[in-house]
């Protein structure tokens, strides 16, 4: 058998205080990926190489980086996709601070999350069950497919070099979690306000970057933002609608 | 830990201790790599305490865990405290080597196959086994093996086990 061929890989090493790449030299076998490579690098070159992983089976969401400058899971990235000598460059996703080499401090999304109005479904009817339709069902379905890995979160251009853009806006993947349960049929909290206000909508100018790195294939931006923004539009700036809540004094 | 009651109470030379013994990976040079032990604890495990297993394989692992656990003494992380899967990886290989010693010593003394057990030196499930649970406790760092007997099963239940065989 043939020696197995070597690549080059060009990691991210550092903490917050600054850091540099660096190059390793790493044998490939047929199938690996780009986590399996740098799970070789830890176990044979760089033992504190710290990056976060956890199913290697591209549903769990936690390998999240930027590979060749491309936002993705480094579980479902192929080495085979890499033209042969090509030195790949990993490093972590530039959006939020960084821990160390691959791992970042994500807790931007879930301090987010914490903010999203529950599911609240409305009552039972007479015969003690909910109904809904199929179709009404299907709608929301796709935006359940969502692993959250946060590349969606990382690419927006809204925060990506914008910090301070990040206490006004939710982001993709919670935009997308305010159309899920806005859609949703049996659902009764309305968080229309909250996609207006603190979640940003407003800011998202559909450049589809979310969608385009979204691992699950999920159409964020037509499927989710897009509707959720004309449903914005439709309860809050019809003339019509404006013109009947000022007659009547209803909110 | 069922009998525990109120707060544990560690003594400030215990607690000193024992964040000696986890930093000391830090303090040696030219040791062992934690990954090399890590695979090669995979790959004696996989070898000999697999799906089908014998008492001699069983009795060279526990050779083969033992050697491991003296290079683990002498295992060496690069680095610093956060983040360093090398360094979480030399914590968790103690874990490791007690649960593959444990499970080691169980299949040793279950001379039977029942289950997910099957010795290739006792092809068959023995009724002794049947009624015994094969318990480990460590003390001190040493294993002790002893078959406790279960609760004999309600009547319907036996009648059950019976038929299937």
């Amino acid at each position: 058998m043939a020696a197995s061929p070597e690549v080059t890989m060009r990691v991210w090493r550092g903490d917050a205080k600054g850091g540099a790449f660096k190059d390793y030299r790493v044998p490939v076998q047929e199938g690996m990926v780009v986590l399996d490579v740098i799970h070789t690098i830890q176990a044979t070159q760089a033992g504190d190489l710290a990056c976060r992983w956890n199913c290697k089976a591209g549903k769990c969401g936690s390998c999240s980086a930027e590979i060749n400058g491309k936002p993705r899971l480094m579980c479902m990235t192929r080495m085979d996709t890499f033209d042969p000598g090509e030195t790949v460059t990993v490093s972590p996703i530039k959006t939020f601070p960084l821990y160390r080499d691959l791992a970042t401090d994500v807790s931007f999304n879930f301090e987010r999350a914490k903010e999203m109005p529950a599911f609240k479904p409305r009552p039972k009817e007479a015969d003690g069950t909910r109904r809904m339709q199929q179709e009404d069902v299907e709608r929301s379905q796709e935006f359940r497919k969502c692993i959250e890995c946060f590349l969606c979160q990382n690419v927006c251009h809204v925060i990506r070099d914008h910090p301070e853009n990040k206490r006004g806006f939710a982001g993709p993947r919670f935009l997308m979690r305010i159309a899920e349960l806005e859609m949703h049929p049996l659902d009764t909290n309305d968080r229309l306000e909250l996609a207006q206000t603190k979640a940003g909508l407003g800011y998202c100018n559909i450049t589809k970057c979310c969608t385009e790195v979204c691992p699950e294939h999920i159409h964020i931006t037509d499927n989710a933002i897009i509707p959720l923004k004309e449903r914005l539009v439709t309860e809050k700036y019809d003339p019509i609608v404006w013109l009947a809540r000022k007659i009547t004094g209803k909110s | 830990m069922k009998g525990l009651k109120g707060s544990v109470t560690a003594d400030r030379g215990q607690a000193e201790a024992a964040i000696a013994e986890l930093l000391s990976p830090f303090g040696r040079t030219g040791g062992e790599n934690p990954y090399a032990i890590h695979a090669d604890l995979q790959e004696c495990m996989q070898s000999l305490v697999g799906i089908i297993r014998t008492e001699g394989e069983l009795k060279k692992a526990l050779e083969e865990i033992s050697i491991l656990k003296q290079r683990l003494t002498r295992v060496t992380v690069q680095g610093g405290r956060e983040f360093n899967p090398g360094w979480h990886l030399a914590l968790d290989l103690h874990s490791m080597l007690s649960v593959s010693e444990a499970v080691t010593l169980g299949a040793l003394e279950r001379k039977e196959s029942r289950g997910g057990h099957t010795r290739d030196d006792y092809p068959f499930a023995d009724d002794h086994f049947g009624k015994v649970n094969v318990v480990l406790r460590r003390q001190g760092g040493q294993f002790t093996v002893k078959q406790e007997p279960l609760p004999e099963p309600p009547p319907e239940l036996k009648a059950l086990l019976q038929e299937r065989k």
